[in-house]
């Protein structure tokens, strides 16, 4: 079964990405902000990574850099789960080896959509 | 497993406001002049989840309103524009705003418009340098662009993708796309290009050397394969063109896709982004009306039951109970084991179990009441809020310390003890604390002090609310309690102790400001301060001098569902009077006992006349025969004491209260029942409505008064 991980710092959006994925018959762990998915990541291998930008003690830029240095990491689709639109931002999370991104309000058939593309 | 959205939204409704706190507190917290980027970040980030869970959840007043506070912090937070106090002000208020939306889609209460727009505007002339940024997201913008070969007679696409070598580290796969341009035409042709594969020796398994050539319908829209590339523009050469006419062009495209550098030289295109932004973004806002209205329905739906209340638990008091439930099941298994082949000789380990199983309880006991606990924060995190206000309004300068935040109190009593302390703080303010020159003139500094601070006494939680203010003068309340005949013409001020005249503020219809404002003297007075404590099972003091200051000491039980008692026996029957209430328990000196008119027996303690009330008359349970050598048990309320006969004091005991009034019916003199160890039933003493009924008896009977 496909492992996903999705990082939001909001309680309802991590539950609302949750469900959802989990109704599609996804495995799917949730954490809390960057640094607790990070440490997530490390323990178990996720095949996508779901992530909110702005997060507390680690945002998803961030996260997005350290678990592109991680090895196992190297390839693993991260999408970014934003409300920023702007292409500056967009830009950032490509530099950062973001592979794509969802933008909010998230839409529980636009994420099982976008999700598809990359699995 | 269905998504249940009332319950996400309730959720979402409860996030919302934990984060307007973050933001109100942050905001407080701010001096423009210095602030901490990692502050203005805290507060973007709270807006930013307000916007974004608010637009999922399809509250697009909230989500528009707060992408304009949002846009702001934005700016603040990439240092293009400052922080001034008066935009703290307005962001205060949007916040402020902000809660009141929320409020509104709760209960579909109507939102003042004019509050929101006024922000709304001064948050426009906040950013007025960069106003533009505001608008790009929110409005759809049509994008005519992608019209304008629709005419043409278009056989296909001719679609040139040339990843860069470093596609795969963005977690892309050029097969995923190539697949989705399959999925959109099925029968679409590919043709892949390896002219740039390099010898086995230089070839790293991690790059990507492939490009493709691949041609499709010419009914497909040209954003549905701009979508497709969305992400990966930037990271490859991409070249998207229609063919239009005859099938010989489409020829030539095979044809030159063994040279690829040529095609791409010619057109590296970076248009589709910003059109297939815009696509989505129309779609969203196509969509958001009629689901706005079909989610709108399960929300009023769901209205009734809004007073059901959740609580949030720190996950350690869970695993901490889990743990204690364990080890409970463990005990039971041992005592099980004993039990199913006892002798004699088993009884030490029998004990010993016993005593594990006591203590089980017990730790289980207190980690359950753990879970409804609060940290005072709760309720003292509003005031700096509210302070900041009221100082501004009163022009006095107000400097708010806030101590004991962390002390933890029971959900129900911390939502009911915060009216009586805003209460108290706003009086503080508005009648304790002199004028910035008044106070400079009598020495002090011009900064008056509010402090707020609880801890922890015994089984109970103290809350002290004290200013350094003018204090209460004992004269000047005594002449108002004359003319506003709240003490009886007969009485005379020698009488009455300082104590016991301060403690007429408490007193129903009592005002000690000279004049109705608009912060205090609404009405509500100390009197309902009390009533309110009171009815929690707890009690207020006042402390007061005269040119430094008032304190107001309240103290209330942990929680509601257990009390501390006193178990006395009155005629044999056991009866738990609340020890919060008691003052003192004396042996009966007949020589000090006097009869007042009315038949009311006074018993004379140290300066005071303390009326007895025989509780075997009271409950009818036969007389109560001489008073001498017997006991008298002290207990107040509302200010007012009063000794109980009894026959005899037993032990003290932690008792779990049960509701008398949902199981049997309410009882006069009563609050409620508990069983004993022993399985029987004992009565809760209602020491308040014994005192009353007491008060009122006697009001009926003779003339005479309770000294209070």
């Amino acid at each position: 079964m496909t492992k996903i991980l999705a990082a939001d710092d909001s309680v309802s959006i991590r539950q609302m990405v949750s469900h959802t994925l989990k109704d599609a018959g996804y495995d799917v762990e949730t954490a809390n902000d960057g640094s607790d998915a990070l440490k997530k990541a490390q323990a178990t291998k996720f095949d996508v990574v779901i992530s909110d930008v702005n997060m507390p003690i680690m945002g998803g830029l961030e996260l997005v850099k350290a678990l592109r240095g991680n090895p196992q990491y190297k390839f693993t689709p991260i999408l970014m789960l934003t409300t920023e639109t702007s292409a500056e931002k967009k830009q950032q999370g490509k530099a950062a080896g973001a592979t794509g991104w969802l933008v909010k309000p998230f839409n529980p058939d636009t994420l099982l959509k976008t999700l598809k593309r990359v699995i | 497993m269905a998504l249940d959205m009332n319950q996400l939204r309730k959720m979402f409704f409860e996030e919302c406001r934990e984060n307007l706190e973050v933001l109100e507190t942050e905001l407080l917290g701010i001096q423009p002049e210095n602030v901490d980027p990692e502050t203005i970040n805290t507060i973007f980030r709270a807006a930013h989840s307000i916007k974004g869970g608010a637009a999922t959840f399809n509250l697009l007043d909230i989500s528009e309103f707060t992408h304009a506070m949002e846009a702001y912090l934005d700016e603040v937070r990439n240092e293009k524009l400052s922080l001034t106090s008066h935009s703290v002000d307005v962001l205060l208020r949007g916040g402020d705003c902000i809660k009141e939306m929320l409020v509104g889609h709760e209960n579909d209460a109507p939102v003042d418009p004019e509050l929101r727009s006024t922000v709304t505007n001064e948050l426009k002339k906040l950013l007025e340098s960069d106003t533009d940024s505001s608008s790009t997201e929110s409005a759809p913008v049509e994008d005519s662009a992608t019209v304008v070969d629709q005419n043409a007679p278009r056989v296909g696409w001719h679609v040139n993708f040339l990843p860069h070598q470093d596609l795969f580290f963005s977690g892309n796969d050029p097969l995923r796309i190539i697949g989705e341009l399959l999925e959109i035409d099925a029968s679409a042709e590919v043709v892949c290009d390896s002219s740039k594969l390099p010898p086995l020796a230089g070839f790293e398994a991690e790059l990507c050397y492939l490009s493709w050539q691949v041609n499709l319908d010419g009914m497909i829209e040209e954003d549905a394969i701009k979508e497709i590339f969305e992400w990966v523009e930037d990271q490859c050469d991409l070249h998207i063109t229609p063919q239009y006419g005859d099938l010989e062009s489409a020829q030539t495209d095979t044809a030159t896709a063994a040279e690829p550098e040529a095609v791409v030289e010619k057109t590296v295109s970076t248009e589709p982004q910003p059109m297939a932004e815009s696509a989505s973004v129309t779609k969203v806002a196509e969509k958001t009306p009629e689901k706005a209205t079909a989610e709108d329905k399960p929300q009023r739906a769901a209205k009734a039951d809004s007073s059901v209340s959740s609580i949030r638990v720190d996950i350690d008091k869970v695993d901490n109970l889990i743990n204690l439930v364990g080890e409970l099941v463990i005990t039971q298994s041992m005592l099980t084991e004993i039990g199913n082949d006892f002798s004699n000789d088993k009884i030490g380990k029998l004990k010993s179990g016993l005593d594990q199983l006591l203590q089980n309880t017990k730790e289980l006991q207190e980690n359950v009441l753990n879970i409804r606990m609060l940290p005072m924060s709760f309720a003292f995190s509003r005031f700096p809020r509210l302070v900041r206000d009221l100082s501004s309004r009163l022009e006095k300068q107000v400097n708010l310390v806030i101590s004991g935040e962390h002390t933890e109190l029971d959900k129900t009593v911390l939502e009911r003890i915060v009216d009586p302390l805003v209460h108290l703080v706003r009086n503080g303010i508005d009648h304790g604390l002199e004028l910035p020159d008044v106070r400079t003139e009598s020495g002090k500094d011009p900064m008056g002090t509010i402090s707020l601070n609880a801890y922890h006494q015994g089984g109970a939680i103290v809350i002290e609310v004290k200013d350094d203010g003018a204090g209460i003068d004992c004269d000047r309340l005594w002449n108002k309690a004359m003319e506003k005949g709240v003490v009886s013409s007969d009485m005379r001020r020698e009488e009455m102790t300082d104590k016991q005249v301060l403690n007429l503020i408490f007193a129903p219809g009592f005002s000690t400001a000279n004049e109705v404002s608009d912060i205090s003297g609404r009405g509500v007075g100390m009197d309902v301060v009390r009533r309110n404590i009171e009815e929690l099972g707890g009690h207020i003091e006042v402390e007061s001098a005269v040119g430094v200051g008032s304190s107001f000491t309240i103290s209330l039980p942990l929680t509601l569902a257990i009390l501390d008692g006193q178990l006395v026996k009155v005629a044999g029957e056991v009866y738990v009077i609340p020890l919060i209430t008691i003052v003192e328990s004396i042996q009966i000196d007949t020589q000090c006992v006097k009869l007042a008119s009315g038949g009311i027996e006074l018993y004379r303690l140290r300066e005071e006349n303390i009326p007895i009330l025989r509780l075997h008359e009271e409950f009818g349970l036969g007389e109560s025969g001489s008073l001498d050598g017997r006991l008298l048990c002290l207990v107040e309320a509302a200010g007012n004491r009063i000794g109980l006969l009894l026959d005899e004091l037993l032990g003290q005991q932690q008792v779990v209260i049960k509701s008398l009034e949902s199981n049997y019916t309410k009882v006069s003199g009563i609050s409620g029942a508990t069983i004993l160890g022993d399985g029987s039933v004992s009565l809760i003493l209602d020491i308040q409505g014994l005192i009353t009924a007491f008060k009122r008896r006697q009001a009926d009977g003779s003339s005479g008064g309770i000294a209070a």
